[in-house]
């Protein structure tokens, strides 16, 4: 393939930044509706929706800490996303104390049978009240006293999630299950904070990766297609040239220019041009 | 300091003094217990750079061992018997060459509360043998002393125990932290200098130069005996002139009869934790110089090494004389 078909493939290729899993069709219907989603047919097991643009994507699972586990594990694995994603659960969670009717963003998540506590990292500014959640499926009489929040299945979640995704990117939420109002009503509510908590960590991501311009990445790909440099040795020479163009302020592009014109014949003569353009790097 | 995002709290000393007492100190952060610090730290996957821009505490109880031999790559003036504590874990400041984004997988600030535990390990080496030990290799204990008090806590250990020498390394203006205590005759407040143009390039968040001669001034008027670490030492554009000036400067403000002695060395890293930190900062340009592998240790070729420590010789000896001066080489 051409090199600059190649790059402009590599540029073209949108990758989803942001999936969110809820067990909720209310809350789902909701945000298909806000996003504009449109479901993925390519999902058979489970239903998948996804915008135009292909960077937020939604999943319902079924109820239970399995089914959400099942499902998280599911997505991350045929998503197949290289990092650079994010992935938000929003459940309904039950409380032992008197508060508000709103959502919350876990900061511990226990699960009571395994007594493992899960622990993402929150580095991102947001306006959702902070709390622990223990994750108990039995007789509620024997529910632990330290604890104001518990639900069914969110350890599932995380116990999931953090096997595929860095601590960062994984986000616990929860409606408490509502007293006065419908779930619905409370998500409304408080979608504003989840837009916000969104932008924030759609933030974490921004960073650009490219330290070479188009130009220059053309330009070595085409001298390594040139002179027959295996893949390693493309890719150690893309990896010395982004090193050179940030340590150097000098001309990369003059460099690969003077070695336009030359040839090889074999194998001898391309390890030792090799050599001779990495020490110009 | 902007303060901590979270504070994690072993459950089992949620009511030590210490806690208490650094708790006080830092209301605003949301506080989540836990049963271990490694539960947290030694989580995989972390993300050491967004961490150092939100940073979060860990209160913890240190288990094990307590005391180690200096490595290495860690200058020991003279002193055979030399060792390094840690009772802080990862700094508030954030310089590019440190080996510390190498070495945790998190950049999470872990406290430990149970100093006695040190100081009982410390008693048991010293009595074999007189000590040389480092508490502040792994940390910057000054720079958070009005959080934790730790360096205070050291200091009094010290005075009772004559056998220890006791050095406190810092990059810190903070030396007002501790200027209320009676200077111990077995502790060196020892101060890391580096011309402004590596501070600006470097060593992020950290008090300028002038800040830090201020302290060591300060230090000095009160009695301290005071080490200074030019180290580490970088080849970089002007070199000769850069270090000429900042020699200069240093030496003009603090009276070099007063230094109780000196360090240097040129910047080095465990090559694992090089290699893990490049990882982390692929663009940062401290990680892009041609470097040698020698020993396990990344540092300059031969050919550097020998340009800066004539560079730094000359300089560094108009100003003090050859006894008081340790190079690592």
């Amino acid at each position: 393939m051409c090199p600059r078909l190649w790059l402009r493939g590599l540029k073209s290729k949108k990758v989803v930044n942001i999936y969110i899993i809820t067990p909720s069709r209310e809350i789902a219907g909701y945000i298909i509706k806000q996003y504009n989603l449109k479901k993925d047919f390519n999902y058979k097991k489970l239903e998948i929706f996804r915008d135009s643009i292909n960077q937020r994507a939604l999943l319902i699972t079924r109820k239970g800490k399995i089914s959400l586990a099942a499902g998280t594990a599911y997505l991350l694995g045929r998503e197949n996303n290289q990092g650079d994603c994010a992935l938000l659960y929003i459940g309904l969670c039950e409380r032992t104390t008197q508060i508000e009717d709103e959502m919350l963003l876990f900061n511990r998540v226990t699960d009571f049978e395994t007594q493992k506590s899960y622990y993402p990292d929150i580095l991102v500014n947001h306006s959702l009240r902070e709390a622990s959640l223990l994750t108990f499926t039995g007789n509620r009489e024997n529910l632990p006293e330290d604890y104001k929040f518990f639900d069914t299945e969110a350890s599932g979640f995380m116990g999931a999630a953090l096997q595929f995704l860095p601590p960062h990117c994984v986000y616990c939420l929860s409606i408490l299950k509502p007293i006065k109002q419908n779930i619905l009503e409370v998500f409304k509510k408080n979608y504003n904070k989840l837009e916000e908590l969104i932008f924030e960590v759609e933030g974490l991501f921004e960073k650009s990766k490219d330290r070479l311009t188009e130009e220059q990445r053309y330009a070595l790909i085409n001298l390594s297609r040139k002179m027959h440099f295996t893949k390693a040795m493309e890719s150690l020479l893309i990896e010395k040239a982004e090193e050179f163009v940030i340590r150097e302020n000098k001309n990369l592009l003059r460099i690969i220019e003077s070695f336009l014109d030359k040839s090889v014949n074999n194998k001898k003569e391309r390890s030792a041009l090799f050599k001779q353009l990495l020490k110009e790097l | 300091m902007k303060g901590f995002s979270h504070i994690y709290i072993e459950e089992n000393i949620k009511e030590h003094p210490r806690t208490l007492s650094i708790l006080a100190k830092v209301k605003t952060s949301k506080k989540i217990l836990i049963k271990d610090y490694k539960e947290i730290f030694c989580r995989p996957s972390q993300d050491f750079l967004l961490q150092k821009q939100r940073p979060s505490l860990i209160i913890a109880k240190k288990k094990g061992k307590f005391v180690y031999p200096l490595p290495e790559v860690c200058q020991d003036f003279g002193v055979k018997q030399s060792y390094y504590a840690s009772p802080v874990l990862n700094c508030i400041y954030n310089c590019s060459y440190c080996f510390l984004q190498g070495m945790y997988p998190s950049a999470y600030i872990v406290a430990f509360v149970n100093q006695e535990d040190f100081f009982d390990e410390v008693k048991s080496l010293l009595q074999d043998t007189p000590i040389n030990l480092s508490i502040s290799y792994d940390t910057d204990l000054l720079a958070t002393e009005n959080i934790f008090g730790f360096a205070k806590e050291w200091i009094e250990f010290a005075h009772k125990n004559t056998e220890l020498l006791l050095e406190i390394r810092t990059k810190s203006s903070n030396y007002r932290a501790i200027s209320g205590l009676t200077p111990a005759k077995n502790v060196i407040l020892a101060w890391t200098l580096s011309p402004e143009e590596i501070i600006s390039r470097f060593e992020k968040n950290t008090p300028s130069l002038v800040a830090r001669i201020w302290s060591i001034q300060s230090a000095i008027k009160d009695g301290w005996k005071i080490r200074l670490c030019f180290d580490p030492i970088f080849d970089i554009e002007n070199v000769e002139e850069i270090y000429r000036n900042f020699f200069q400067t240093v030496f003009k403000e603090i009276p070099q009869e007063k230094i109780y002695d000196a360090g240097v060395g040129l910047f080095r890293m465990n090559e694992g934790y090089f290699k893990k930190a490049k990882r982390l900062m692929p663009s940062k340009e401290i990680f892009l110089y041609p470097y040698s592998l020698i020993d396990g240790v990344i540092s300059y070729n031969t050919e550097a090494r020998e340009r800066l420590t004539e560079i730094i010789e000359k300089e560094i000896f108009s100003y003090m004389c050859r006894e008081k001066v340790f190079f690592w080489k």
